[in-house]
């Protein structure tokens, strides 16, 4: 890299700024100051590609800043006659395709004569010449450093005033796996991985349809991170695409690492513990969303894809719920709605009990809690409150742990400091009963960020109950159901189908009836079409066996 | 965009307003009027309730919107919505004392009133600030455990009813019955509320339908419980007992080990209780704001809901509020007719010179 080459690329490019831009890289001592460079990345979006190849290999250097991981192998192409440079970050490149390009372009194409560069011949060419590989043109130095930043080659050629982006499959991804956070006993054991290519592909594997639209955006002006937004043509409806798309559109923001920072930015309410949208690391939860009209956003670099729009009874639904037998599927539903109020209302209603309404208690087990309760100096309260602190800790100390010790800690916490703790007269042992059966039911909720919000709400219960017992508990619940049913994902009421209750869409809430009474998707979600089958499905014994005699 | 509410939603509201408050402090005063009748006194009462909200529904059904005072000229819709707006406010205070002091004596004894009543307050203000749907949606939740828990209540009771402390029919005389009918007519008449209400029912709803198995609906469900009441407690004791509603619910017995349950069911009514409050106060904030020409009416709200509790502090609102239980009973009467009246004149002045409406 040479300040003569910079300059002299600069001047070539014949634009007022650039003039500005090399007088400044001219009087500045070389390397140029941090400011110079910021300008100069600032305007790669206009930057030609020049045919002069030095040129383009010293502004790629300094706008990459040297750095260690850029790889420039230089070619002899057209005869040895032709100069050219492939540019690849490594390691961030596939190493197997990037053996095949340029085995293609050094050995292969060594003796074949190249087009005229400047004739735009070239990228055809080798297009048709090197076909395991997608070739685009490059017309800025933008699209180089972005091609390069994503794991694609570049190939700079001498008199040629574009580059040609050769499509990898960029970087290394871990291999699909069961998602850990939402693991089935019946079902696919294969979960979203960290590329939103693959993640998109896992998709089309479930849906070979034409219908299913998939939209790309880059998001981020730093990250440059890919997302991609996928519905079905004829099932979505065109404003709840439209709406999730200008959405996505006003996102202005340097860095997206995760989805949890679209999700965030996308929402109907800000303000609130519950998830509007819905994370999911299974792609037959996302094709089953898409399905019900349903938009999913694929963000690339995180194994959770987004659903929107999402309500509280679709995030209290478990994928396995489809995959067993009806009744079975109704009854654990049902058990997770009820264990769901133990874990928001448990220490809370034994807090009001206790300390307000001891009446309710039948006398007998009133006996047994006051003698359990004897010597424990605290009250309800704050016995409550240190427990599913403590419980709380141990649960956050435990995704902080390698596994190994994790466990260890958890048998240690539950087990020794909660017989400990009794033994102490620091809590009773009926207070160890109800924490660890709010701990318990907590983990019923099939959402983790659902059960985070159950968590968290779970205190304000809790101090309510201390400060005015059932009443507190009941303008607590009073004062969550006006949230939660002000609260809407995309126009959508979050409650739904619930309240508003449907007739049609309670099939498929509390309860799941069998597929074949499922002939339409929910109804309350707007989609297009909301027919899911046609006819009756219903299974009938032939005529004829019924007839046959029995032996 | 104006929020729109089922026909469902609506009666969920009028259910609540007709039956909450009646079911834990009505009964005893009821019971001491009209003795074992007193379930009549309520019918009549509730009649009373029905006519006039059906009344509204009329007249509000033959103008655009069902909006008869958007129609009507200022002149006459302005004082006529400040009428009504302070007459909800007056039925918010008296909502809000009333269970403030239920709750106090009841459930939390030794807890200060004002933090009941503040509590109560906030989270009604917090539904307003909502908006309508929230809150109907809360209403008809606490519609649905209602009905259920007093579905069931005959279950739990069975063991307690004595049919030997009943009298003949109509032993204390037709004039008692009246008078329990008076003491039930205010209340009844809180159903007024349905004006603020009819304008945001979904235009495709009949709003007599709904009026008639919101309120009717609550108006029965008052009836069944003084017939528990007094099947279970007789005709004389309840008239001396404070909350014989929720005496009634502590004699509940399932089996052993269920029994006792009545802070636990009270739980449904408190639900409901808030509702109602919610629905009153919105009916205040509503006509309120528009009378005095408020766009964002929620912000009003505090400074209506911060009037009505101020009666929980002891003080000379209150003691006008309870002065003399005839004359109070007589005046809220005459404000709820007068608003109907000055309704029908508004209307029928909107009407002759535009000549065409809508039917409902």
């Amino acid at each position: 890299m040479s300040l003569a080459e910079v300059v002299q690329y600069l001047r070539r490019w014949q634009v007022e700024e650039a003039d500005r831009l090399a007088d400044q890289v001219e009087q500045n001592a070389w390397p140029p100051s941090t400011e110079i460079l910021l300008a100069l990345t600032a305007a790669t979006d206009a930057m030609p590609i020049s045919p002069a190849l030095n040129e383009n290999r010293a502004i790629v250097r300094l706008l990459v800043g040297n750095s260690p991981d850029l790889v420039e192998r230089g070619l002899q192409l057209g005869n040895g006659r032709l100069p050219g440079v492939l540019f690849f970050l490594n390691e961030l490149a596939n190493r197997d395709q990037v053996m095949t390009l340029l085995e293609s372009l050094v050995v292969s194409m060594r003796r074949e004569s190249l087009p005229d560069p400047s004739s735009g011949l070239v990228a055809p060419f080798l297009a048709q010449a090197i076909p395991s590989v997608k070739v685009e043109q490059a017309s800025t130095m933008r699209d180089v450093l972005s091609a390069m930043f994503v794991g694609d080659c570049v190939l700079l050629v001498e008199g040629m005033p574009v580059g040609l982006r050769f499509r990898s499959d960029g970087t290394p991804v871990r291999p699909t796996e069961e998602p850990n956070g939402e693991p089935v006993v019946r079902g696919p054991k294969d979960g979203f991985t960290e590329s939103a290519a693959a993640n998109l592909a896992l998709i089309r594997r479930r849906i070979r349809d034409e219908r299913l639209r998939v939209e790309a955006f880059t998001l981020g002006t730093r990250s440059r991170t890919h997302v991609y937004m996928l519905y079905i043509l004829d099932t979505s409806l065109p404003e709840l695409v439209d709406e999730v798309r200008s959405r996505i559109q006003r996102i202005k923001i340097d860095v997206v690492l995760e989805s949890g920072y679209i999700e965030e930015m996308i929402e109907d309410q800000t303000f609130t513990l519950f998830p509007q949208v819905k994370p999911t690391e299974r792609p037959d939860v996302a094709v089953s969303g898409l399905l019900e009209g349903k938009v999913i956003l694929i963000t690339d670099g995180t194994p959770h894809a987004l659903m929107a729009p999402a309500t509280f009874a679709a995030e209290m639904q478990s994928p396995e719920d489809y995959y067993h037998r009806w009744p079975v599927s109704s009854f654990f539903r049902l058990l997770r709605y009820v264990y769901l109020l133990v874990a928001f209302l448990g220490p809370a209603t034994y807090i009001a009990i206790t300390t307000y309404h001891p009446e309710l208690i039948p006398t007998t087990l009133l006996l047994g809690l006051v003698t359990a309760r004897e010597g424990v100096p605290f009250p309800a309260i704050v016995e409550a409150l240190v427990m599913e602190l403590t419980l709380e800790a141990l649960r956050e100390a435990g995704l902080r742990l390698p596994k190994a010790v994790g466990q260890t800690i958890s048998i240690v916490g539950a087990l020794v400091i909660g017989e400990a703790a009794v033994r102490a007269s620091l809590v009773s042992p009926v207070m160890v009963i109800v924490v660890s059966l709010t701990a318990i039911s907590s983990f019923i909720i099939p959402l983790y960020t659902m059960s985070l919000a159950i968590r968290l709400l779970r205190f304000a219960m809790m101090i309510l109950a201390a400060i005015l017992g059932l009443f507190g508990m009941v303008i607590g619940v009073v004062a969550l159901l006006i949230h939660l049913t002000s609260l809407r994902s995309f126009g959508v009421p979050y409650l739904s189908p619930i309240l508003p209750p449907t007739a049609n869409a309670l099939k498929d809430a509390a309860i799941r009836v069998p597929w074949w009474a499922m002939r339409t998707r929910p109804l309350f979600m707007p989609m297009r079409n909301h027919r899911r089958m046609g006819g009756s499905n219903e299974p009938k014994t032939p005529r004829s066996r019924g007839e046959g005699e029995v032996n | 965009m104006q929020v729109r509410i089922s026909g469902g939603l609506y009666a969920s509201i009028l259910f609540c307003l007709a039956s909450v408050t009646q079911f834990m402090t009505l009964t005893s005063p009821l019971i001491e009027a009209s003795g074992q009748e007193a379930w009549i006194s309520a019918l009549l009462g509730g009649g009373y309730g029905l006519a006039l909200t059906l009344l509204v529904a009329w007249i509000c059904s033959r103008f655009p919107g069902r909006d008869p005072l958007a129609a009507a000229t200022p002149w006459l819709s302005v004082p006529i919505r400040l009428l009504y707006a302070v007459l909800q406010l007056l039925f918010y205070s008296l909502a809000l004392r009333d269970i403030t002091d239920f709750i106090e004596v009841v459930l939390l004894p030794g807890t200060p009133g004002i933090l009941i009543g503040g509590v109560l307050c906030a989270v009604s203000l917090y539904a307003v600030m909502n908006g309508l749907e929230p809150m109907a949606r809360v209403a008809f939740g606490a519609t649905c455990w209602s009905v259920l828990v007093l579905s069931l209540l005959p279950v739990g009771l069975t063991r307690e009813f004595n049919i030997l402390q009943i009298d003949p029919f109509l032993w204390e005389g037709p004039i008692r019955v009246l008078r329990g009918a008076v003491v039930a007519m205010p209340g009844a008449g809180e159903a007024l509320l349905v004006l603020s209400l009819l304008r945001h029912l979904s235009p495709k709803v009949n709003p007599y339908k709904w009026t008639l198995i919101g309120l009717g609906g609550g108006v029965l469900v008052v009836a069944y419980a003084l017939v528990l009441i007094t099947l279970v407690f007789g005709s004389v004791l309840p008239g001396r007992q404070i909350y014989p509603g929720f005496e009634l619910l502590a004699v509940v017995s399932i089996t052993e080990g269920i029994e006792r349950l009545q802070a636990a069911v009270i739980t449904v009514w408190i639900f409901a209780a808030v509702a109602k409050i919610a629905g009153v106060l919105y009916g205040a904030v509503e006509e309120g704001g528009l009378a005095l020409g408020l766009r964002r009416r929620q912000l009003f709200a505090p400074a209506v809901a911060g009037l009505a509790a101020s009666r929980l502090w002891k003080g000379v609102l209150q003691e006008v509020t309870y002065m003399g239980r005839t004359g109070w009973v007589l005046a809220l009467i005459t404000l709820e007719v007068a608003v109907v009246l000055l309704l029908a004149v508004a209307a029928l002045a909107a009407r002759v010179p535009r000549g065409r409406g809508q039917r409902g």
